[in-house]
């Protein structure tokens, strides 16, 4: 159940703050330890979980059981590390074209297609069984619906389609509703209490918008790997970047109403002016791409998409529940 | 046009940028009139297809169901417009930067009247606010396309980040604005003064930085350059003037941070005078926006490199230096 964010924030990492990838030469418990990293992205789960607890919040704040929302992380973080696990299996000759994902555990050997298909399978029953423990089928099904349209409809597209991207965003946004699910969002709607159900649907469209300008920027920086493991991002396909850049600035631009509307649950005035900072921020670093499309300004695209993110969903979490 | 085809690209975002110019300021005057619950019903209105309401009865009826229903009107035809533009420019040899802010365009002028609806159904302030910032976002938006759609063979020179500066300190300035605009009454002093805080120093931001890009773009700059330069601080001069005003008008000689009048009487245009003043503050904010987003393009590289084809060029890397 990982967004495209999958290629997306592993990349950032390695982008902002150096290579994720191994030397090879580790002692074996530290070794196996970097290998597990590598295949089940925690930094990606991690964004899965903050935006989980994010929809929680706006929808039902404190929880009423800790340990029942600590089964429900867990569980969503499971199930997000097997969607990494099988994406990972699906592209693996793909990835061994990239040398940004050439040493890989399954690409480079260290660990058997099978053991990892095993352990999928394992996170992914285990995962969502704890997330129909803690708060029912509902979530546990938004949860699975996430890791099917990751796995099965966005991993292949990128090798059929620039459009995988407005797919794989899909993927990325619905995180929300196993939050909003968890939190009782529909018995609160239906009790005529929309604002839960506002708020999670503004963050399910910031989310989804907030993907393309970062998608893009990486699918810029690494575009030359991305033609020689023949998958079809934008930037391949139009190598001027210029639909790429479009295609940034027109969901940065869309994304400052999106991110506004969060505000309208609580009322908030800091969280309005927070969204709105950060909003403007984004659309102005996907400008600066826009004009000039070179690997300083997308590098700086990224980095600001992470800022962005991050300040968004604290600040709907501090000033955005809704009284 | 001498073997060229006609521009209409350029044409229907022109008509897009005069009919969201007279559209901004209905809805700045509904504000200001308190008149947006004026027709309690959405999309329609007081049960008539929006189209189909009776138009003496509009004309001839009272003076806040004239602006709301105006300012459907308008919405509706912006919205119209918009859908042709982006059809336009999709279907035309347009540049892809101008295809995509044309969807941009209709993604915003979707959301916009949706949030217009759900302003009046909901009767929530702070979706008040969400509309009152879109509105001028969409209009730079419109007047971003209007300008790059232009045919010109100008190349982009070296561009100071001044005159984007401007545009987002215009912006903000508009946001920080639309919370004063649409207060809550029960808002607390404090906020207030951080409110009245946050938008004076937006003034400031906005004049010192529509200074310094008057000052840029006049030692290298091209004509239509200097002159746009000059005329946004022509117009931030006069948006001083009126900001001044709209306080007087409003809450009274400032003599603190905080009037006594206004925890008892909100924003509130009470004649003919000080709603004009009001209102030419908000319009003149989002001229000021319209004027800074033509003078960043106009001054920078985004024609050269909206027409360039190869990335990477070095006039490409010079834009935005």
């Amino acid at each position: 159940m990982t967004p495209p964010m999958a290629g997306d924030v592993a990349a950032s990492a390695a982008i902002v703050g150096g290579s994720l990838e191994g030397d090879g030469a580790q002692p074996t418990a530290a070794a196996w330890a970097a290998d597990v990293s590598q295949l089940v992205r925690p930094r990606i789960a991690l964004m899965v979980l903050a935006t989980v607890v994010a929809a929680f919040w706006l929808t039902a704040g404190r929880p009423e059981s800790l340990l029942a929302f600590t089964g429900l992380l867990v569980g969503t973080g499971l199930v997000a590390a097997s969607s990494s696990i099988v994406n990972q299996i699906l592209e693996r000759d793909s990835d061994r074209l990239m040398p940004r994902t050439a040493r890989r555990p399954l690409v480079a050997g260290r660990l058997a297609t099978t053991d990892a298909w095993f352990v999928s399978a394992v996170t992914l029953i285990i995962g969502s069984i704890m997330i129909v423990a803690s708060f029912g089928w509902a979530a546990a099904a938004a949860a699975f619906a996430t890791w099917l349209l990751y796995v099965a409809l966005y991993t292949p597209l990128k090798r059929i389609t620039p459009l995988n991207t407005a797919v794989g965003a899909v993927a990325g946004a619905l995180p929300v509703a196993i939050g909003w699910l968890a939190g009782d969002g529909p018995a609160r709607l239906a009790s005529g209490d929309a604002r839960g159900a506002l708020a999670a649907a503004s963050l399910a469209t910031v989310l989804y918008l907030w993907q393309f300008p970062h998608f893009m920027a990486i699918a810029w920086l690494y575009r030359r790997q991305y033609e020689a493991a023949g998958l079809r991002m934008l930037t391949v396909v139009d190598p001027s970047g210029l639909r790429a850049a479009g295609q940034s600035l027109a969901a940065a631009l869309a994304m400052v109403p999106a991110s506004l509307v969060l505000a309208v649950p609580s009322g908030s005035i800091r969280l309005f002016l927070a969204a709105t900072v950060a909003s403007i921020a984004y659309v102005g670093a996907s400008v600066q791409f826009a004009i000039r499309r070179d690997d300083a300004s997308a590098r700086f695209l990224l980095f600001v998409s992470l800022g962005t993110l991050l300040g968004l969903l604290t600040a709907a979490v501090v000033f955005g529940r809704p009284v | 046009m001498t073997g060229r085809s006609f521009n209409w690209t350029h044409l229907v975002a022109c008509l897009l940028v005069g009919v969201t110019a007279v559209l901004l300021s209905f809805g700045a005057l509904v504000t200001t009139y308190e008149a947006a619950m004026a027709v309690p019903d959405w999309p329609g209105t007081y049960g008539h297809n929006l189209l189909l309401y009776p138009w003496a009865d509009w004309l001839q009826g009272p003076w806040d169901l004239f602006l709301e229903h105006g300012h459907r009107l308008l919405g509706a035809l912006a919205g119209m417009v918009t859908l042709v533009l982006a059809a336009v420019a999709w279907r035309s040899s347009a540049r892809p930067m101008v295809k995509w802010l044309a969807m941009a365009a209709v993604a915003l002028v979707v959301v916009q009247g949706a949030l217009g609806g759900a302003r009046v159904l909901l009767d929530d302030k702070t979706v008040a606010k969400v509309h009152a910032c879109t509105g001028p976002l969409f209009f730079a938006v419109a007047v971003a396309i209007a300008c790059l759609s232009r045919r010109s063979s100008e190349q982009g020179t070296r561009l100071s980040r001044l005159p984007v500066a401007l545009v987002v300190a215009s912006y903000l300035q508009l946001v920080a604005g639309a919370q004063l605009r649409h207060l809550d009454a029960a808002v607390s002093p404090s906020v207030f003064r951080g409110l009245v805080g946050l938008h004076i120093l937006g003034a400031f931001a906005v004049t010192v930085f529509a200074v310094a890009s008057a000052s840029s773009v006049g030692i290298d700059g091209s004509l239509s350059s200097r002159r746009w330069s000059r005329g946004i601080v022509a117009l931030v001069v006069l948006q001083l003037l009126l900001g001044l005003g709209a306080w007087v008008v409003s809450w009274g000689m400032p003599a603190g941070l905080v009037p006594e009048s206004w925890l008892s009487e909100p924003l509130r245009a009470r004649s003919v005078w000080s709603a004009m003043v009001v209102t030419g503050h908000v319009v003149l904010g989002m001229l000021i926006l319209a004027s800074s987003v033509v003078l960043a393009i106009d001054a920078g590289g985004w024609r050269a490199v909206t027409s360039a084809s190869a990335a990477g060029s070095s006039s490409q890397s010079r834009a935005f230096a």
